[in-house]
């Protein structure tokens, strides 16, 4: 059996910057996703968690998932505690097609994916910390049991009966033996590092997982991701020090102050240096 | 440093020429177009690199120059400088100094000379310049004056921080709003969808109810009616008009109490209302109640009237009156008694005072019997028996012990004595409390002797006062026995007062007559006049006649009573005589109509009883007639609306429609219970939320605009601190800086100035904080030395500029001079040369000139270590 995994997809958060365009991008990222899976000939999409953010989501962001989830692949969803389940959430507010199911308990509900394949699933059902839903569960199903929610990471997810855990909540990667974080497949902050993006999972018939990662980020295909230039650059401060006149003095003290920090110490010096400058 | 030699390979319109320079002086000479400049272009280009790009080669294209430097260090550096790809050092580094600053601190030329001798401030600010940035660029002080914080730039940040927030607060609160009103109009949604399957299952349910029906009925009649109850109905308003007839008659009511013939008897015995009064007039009381007080007051006067008669004249009988005392013989008795108690009390009080005072002579005497104790012969006993005590003990440890006993012995007699000498103190202590104690007493009982001596005088006078009263009393008997009148005080008295009472009783006869006569009018005037009856039988034969009137008029007061109970009492015979006429008919119409329906019975219950039993069976028949009748109404309306089929069809479409009513609300399975009078309002809350959805603001929108105003700020802040901070340095840079610079120059000017002046000038001084130069003439007058004369100023300047070129570079540094003696009048050119051959001596010195003097003044002072080349004018 094969499911295509994604979590954390956080579509209409906010960014330092180019907001509008990575909001974008994030649907963007879900289109790809859809489209992976109906490539792959999945046997359903799984999404773990902060589909959306509630506090933010836009009027259109409803309608949007409706019709990207509108597909020939069964996808499963379970609310996180950005998009918690409840009478406001567009989990709701949604007429979804047949092939969407939301998970809409706190505690773990089971859906038979296959013959011997059951999928446990739990939802926020409101705002706050994520929470571990595999604590103090058990499974009392047989054959292959799997688990789909938004999470924090499980203490051991083998000692609950179930062979493999989908989580969401934890943004950077994490393929373990039980339970894979898939991380959030569009970056959404600077410096986040790991293999994300779309992960393919397949389970196979005594319950173990392989995992194959595909890189779905609209924001990254489309140069949105570039790494903004600092503010001042690097000057050769060193020669200028070197002069025995009132600017190399100023430049010598600004260095030798340990006071200043790094950038502080840089601005001080481009602004004493440009003052000077007669332009 | 120095420069050993410069080729300019391709150089402006230089090509593979050479330029050896001294170690010293060397003057470049030349006319107009003989390349002087491109020399000294060349000469920079080769030490810094990066030539201007008019000093590109006037034929082919290279472009290239090469030097030889020789370093204070003894190290030689070859410069071969390809312009186009220039990948050699700045040679002016080795010594401290860039491209840039190097070209401001080694190249003088016309230019600068002339602003520096122009300008009032020129040298002032060329030496600040020299000192901030090597000349390259401005002053500290333009410095801080462009450092001027942001403010209104940090105003309109923080303005736009502040709108970005509240643009923020509000998608916020218009977020919630939209998100709110999204659910609410879901639920809505999901309210009337529920409400729409109820509601149609309703109508389902009766439009099957009503099918059912439909069948039901034509399965019953077919097409013919029910048939009626014709031939029961006549029966039936026989019965019933029977039974309204029974119900409508009155039952005769039983009258009690008297008949009417009574009642006319009574009325005709009643007596007629009397004439007269029928109560004792007010007036008459009145006047009947002053005579008979009048008439008691009299009669109680004469009965005090005084008796017996006597000739007795008043006063006489006055005095006997109050002599006469019938106490005064109880109050002798009483007196003789005290008299007798007072002497008794006084006896005994004697009797004790005697007592008391023997005792207490007796006492006294015993404390003269006990004799005064005498301490003196006490103490000297006690201390003569320790004395021979100590002295029988002495003889007794020397072996003495006959003596020592006698001696010991006499000690204890003496002891004895002494002890015994105190013995008869407490006894004469208690004689003499005894004796005062008796001497106490004794006083007392002499106080109560006194005292009962007083009490025993009162009594005896009280006796012989009450002894005289007893004797006028009867004197006084005596007087009333003679006048023959009794011994009463009171009786005395009236009898001396009778001419008052005869004088009052008078009086009071009178009343009795006026009040006697008033009375006689009254009763005159109601008829009674009788002067043989006395008052009081008048009056109660008068009240006797008004008694009788009274019940004459109580008992005639009745007719008009006895009259309305007659007038009713025929009234209600006549109605009762009515009331059985119809009872009696109404019971003939119920007998026919028990006989008509087949019953039995001749009294009323039993008669009812049989119409009841006929009723019930009769409803029962009613009631199947009417709900045949009402059945058949029924299917008729149901098929006046259609037929069995068409109902069936339309059943079978409200089934179909009633599952997609199901359908649609399965939609909304996720959400809770709702009101159901939310579904009204879901049309209007869904137009509101898409309003709302069309003008909502974005969150992220809003939150990314106050993110970026706040780095503004923050962008803006850190200026402001950035700007603080680097004139702060700046300030304290420039303090150090010429805080070392001002007196580097002070030296020089001060070592070089006497001889470059002739001794005109002897002393310098440079101002460490405006770095204003000022010189010492021989007469110890201090000038400003911008206001020099120009000569002077020059070997001035030129003087700081060596001094300049010696503070910043780090080993000495040649000096490029370019025409600066072109303006210069051949005193001031001479003189500016002689300055450079002197300064050349310690270090190189490269003159470029145009002036044929400078030529022959060259010619006539150069020496070993000084050099003249003398250009031509290059080809074109």
């Amino acid at each position: 059996m094969k499911l295509l995994l994604f979590a954390d997809l956080h579509l209409d958060t906010r960014f330092p910057s180019a907001g509008p365009a990575r909001r974008q991008a994030l649907r963007d990222t879900l289109g790809r996703i859809v489209e992976l899976a109906q490539e792959s000939n999945v046997d359903a999409v799984l999404c773990a968690g902060d589909l959306y953010e509630h506090d933010r989501r836009s009027p259109s962001t409803a309608s949007f998932l409706r019709s990207s989830f509108d597909c020939p692949v069964p996808v499963f969803l379970a609310p996180g505690n950005d998009d918690w389940y409840g009478p406001q959430s567009v989990y709701q507010q949604v007429d979804w097609t047949p092939n969407v199911h939301v998970f809409s308990s706190e505690n773990l509900t089971p859906v038979e994916l296959a013959d011997g394949v059951t999928l446990w699933g739990a939802a926020h059902v409101g705002p706050g910390p994520a929470r571990d839903f595999l604590d103090g569960f058990a499974v009392n199903r047989s054959g292959v049991n799997l688990a789909l929610c938004h999470g924090s990471t499980p203490d051991d997810v083998a000692v609950t009966g179930l062979d493999h855990a989908f989580l969401g909540h934890v943004h950077t990667p994490e393929h373990a033996v039980h339970y894979t974080f898939p991380g959030n497949p569009d970056p959404l902050t600077a410096g986040e590092t790991g293999e994300r993006g779309a992960v393919l999972c397949t389970v196979h018939d005594d319950g173990t997982v392989t995992r194959e990662v595909f890189d779905v980020s609209a924001s990254r295909s489309l140069g949105l991701l570039a790494e903004s230039a600092d503010d001042f650059p690097s000057l050769d401060f060193d020669s200028v020090a070197t002069e025995r006149t009132v600017r190399g003095q100023f430049v010598r003290d600004v260095l030798a102050d340990p006071s200043l920090d790094t950038a502080l110490r840089g601005r001080v010096l481009a602004t004493g240096l440009r003052a000077l400058e007669e332009r | 440093m120095k420069i050993e030699w410069v080729t300019a390979y391709a150089f402006g319109p230089l090509h593979d020429r050479t330029l050896p320079l001294a170690p010293g002086l060397t003057v470049v000479s030349g006319v107009n177009e003989s390349a002087k400049s491109s020399w000294h272009a060349a000469i920079r280009a080769a030490l810094c690199g990066e030539p201007s790009s008019r000093h590109r080669p006037w034929h082919g294209d290279s472009w290239r120059v090469a030097a030889t430097v020789s370093l204070e260090s003894g190290e030689v550096v070859y410069l071969d400088r390809d312009f186009h790809d220039d990948g050699c050092q700045d040679v002016a580094r080795r010594i401290g100094l860039d491209r840039t600053s190097f070209t401001a601190t080694a190249c003088v030329d016309q230019a600068q000379l002339l602003s520096v001798l122009d300008a009032a401030d020129g040298l002032q600010d060329h030496l600040r310049r020299a000192a901030a940035t090597a000349g390259t660029d401005g002053t500290v002080e333009q410095a801080l004056e462009r450092l001027h914080a942001p403010v209104d730039a940090l105003r309109d940040a923080r303005n736009r921080l502040r709108e970005a927030e509240t643009d923020l607060t509000v998608a916020r609160r218009e977020h919630a709003r939209y998100l709110d009103l999204s659910a609410r109009a879901r639920s809505a949604a999901a309210a009337r969808a529920r409400l729409a399957v109820q509601s149609h299952a309703a109508s389902l349910e009766a439009l099957t109810a009503r099918a059912s029906r439909l069948a039901e009925l034509q399965e019953r009649f077919g097409d013919a009616p029910p048939s009626g109850l014709a031939a029961q109905e006549e029966l039936a308003r026989v019965v019933n008009r029977a039974l309204a007839a029974w119900r409508a008659a009155p039952t005769p009511r039983v009258l009690t109490g008297p008949t009417a013939a009574t009642l006319e008897g009574e009325l005709e015995s009643l007596p007629e209302f009397p004439v007269g009064e029928t109560a004792l007039d007010d007036e008459l009381r009145i006047v009947a109640g002053a005579y008979e007080t009048a008439a008691a007051v009299a009669a109680a006067h004469h009965e005090r009237r005084p008796t017996p008669a006597t000739t007795a004249e008043p006063p006489v009988l006055r005095g006997l009156a109050t002599r006469l005392d019938p106490t005064s013989g109880s109050r002798l008795t009483t007196a003789s008694i005290d008299v007798d108690n007072a002497r008794q009390f006084q006896d005994e009080a004697a009797t004790n005072a005697a007592r008391a005072q023997v005792e207490a002579d007796v006492a006294a005497a015993r404390v003269h019997e006990i004799a005064m104790p005498n301490p003196f012969l006490r103490n000297a006993l006690l201390a003569l028996s320790g004395l021979t005590g100590v002295v029988g003990v002495l003889l007794f440890l020397v072996d003495q012990q006959m003596a020592a006993i006698g001696v010991l012995v006499a000690a204890l007699i003496a002891g004895l004595g002494g002890a015994l000498a105190r013995g008869n103190a407490p006894q004469r202590e208690a004689a003499i409390a005894f004796a005062a104690e008796r001497a106490s007493a004794a006083h007392q009982a002499r106080g109560l002797l006194f005292v009962a001596d007083r009490k025993l005088a009162e009594a005896e006078g009280q006796r012989a006062v009450a002894l005289e009263a007893v004797r006028v009393h009867e004197e006084a008997v005596s007087g009333c026995a003679a006048l023959g009148v009794p011994a009463d005080r009171e009786t005395l008295w009236r009898l001396a007062n009778r001419p008052a009472w005869e004088a009052e009783h008078r009086d009071l006869l009178c009343e009795v007559a006026r009040t006697e006569k008033a009375v006689r009018v009254e009763l005159a005037a109601r008829g009674k006049i009788d002067p043989n009856m006395s008052v009081p039988d008048l009056l109660i034969d008068y009240e006797t006649d008004c008694k009788v009137r009274a019940r004459q008029a109580l008992m005639a007061a009745q007719r008009p009573l006895l009259a309305q109970a007659l007038s009713d009492r025929r009234q209600a015979e006549a109605a009762v005589a009515e009331a059985t006429v119809a009872h009696n008919r109404a019971l003939t119409l119920l007998r026919e109509a028990v006989t008509a329906i087949g019953g039995t019975g001749e009294r009323p219950e039993d008669l009812l009883r049989a119409i009841a039993e006929w009723q019930r069976g009769w409803d029962r028949l009613l009631r199947e007639a009417e709900e045949e009748r009402n059945a058949w109404a029924e299917l008729q309306s149901l098929l006046a609306d259609g037929t069995l089929d068409d109902l069936e069809a339309t059943l079978s479409a409200a089934q179909t429609h009633h599952a997609a009513l199901v359908e649609d609300a399965l939609r909304y399975a996720a959400c809770a219970p709702v009101d159901p009078s939310l579904a009204a309002a879901c049309d209007s809350l869904a137009a509101t939320v898409a309003e709302l959805a069309r003008v909502l603001p974005s969150v992220p929108d809003a939150e990314e605009a106050v993110q970026e105003a706040a780095a503004e700020v923050a962008e803006l802040m850190a200026e402001v601190e950035a700007i603080s901070l680097a004139s702060r340095y700046l300030t304290a840079a420039r303090e150090k800086v010429h805080s070392t610079i001002a007196p580097a120059l002070e030296e020089t000017l001060r070592s070089w100035l006497p001889l470059v002046t002739g001794g005109r000038y002897v002393d310098a001084a440079v101002d460490p904080v405006s770095l204003t130069v000022r010189v010492c003439s021989a007469s110890e007058v201090w000038h400003q030395a911008s206001r020099l004369s120009l000569g002077t100023a020059e070997q001035v300047y030129l003087l700081l500029r060596v001094a300049l070129a010696q503070h910043l570079a780090t080993e000495t540094c040649p000096l490029l001079l370019d025409d600066v003696t072109v303006q210069a009048d051949d005193a001031r050119t001479r003189a500016v040369l002689d300055l450079l051959l002197r300064l050349s001596e310690d270090r190189q010195i490269v003159l470029f000139a145009q002036e044929s003097s400078v030529v022959e003044w060259a010619r006539e002072r150069l020496g070993s270590r000084d050099v003249l080349h003398q250009l031509t004018p290059v080809a074109a």
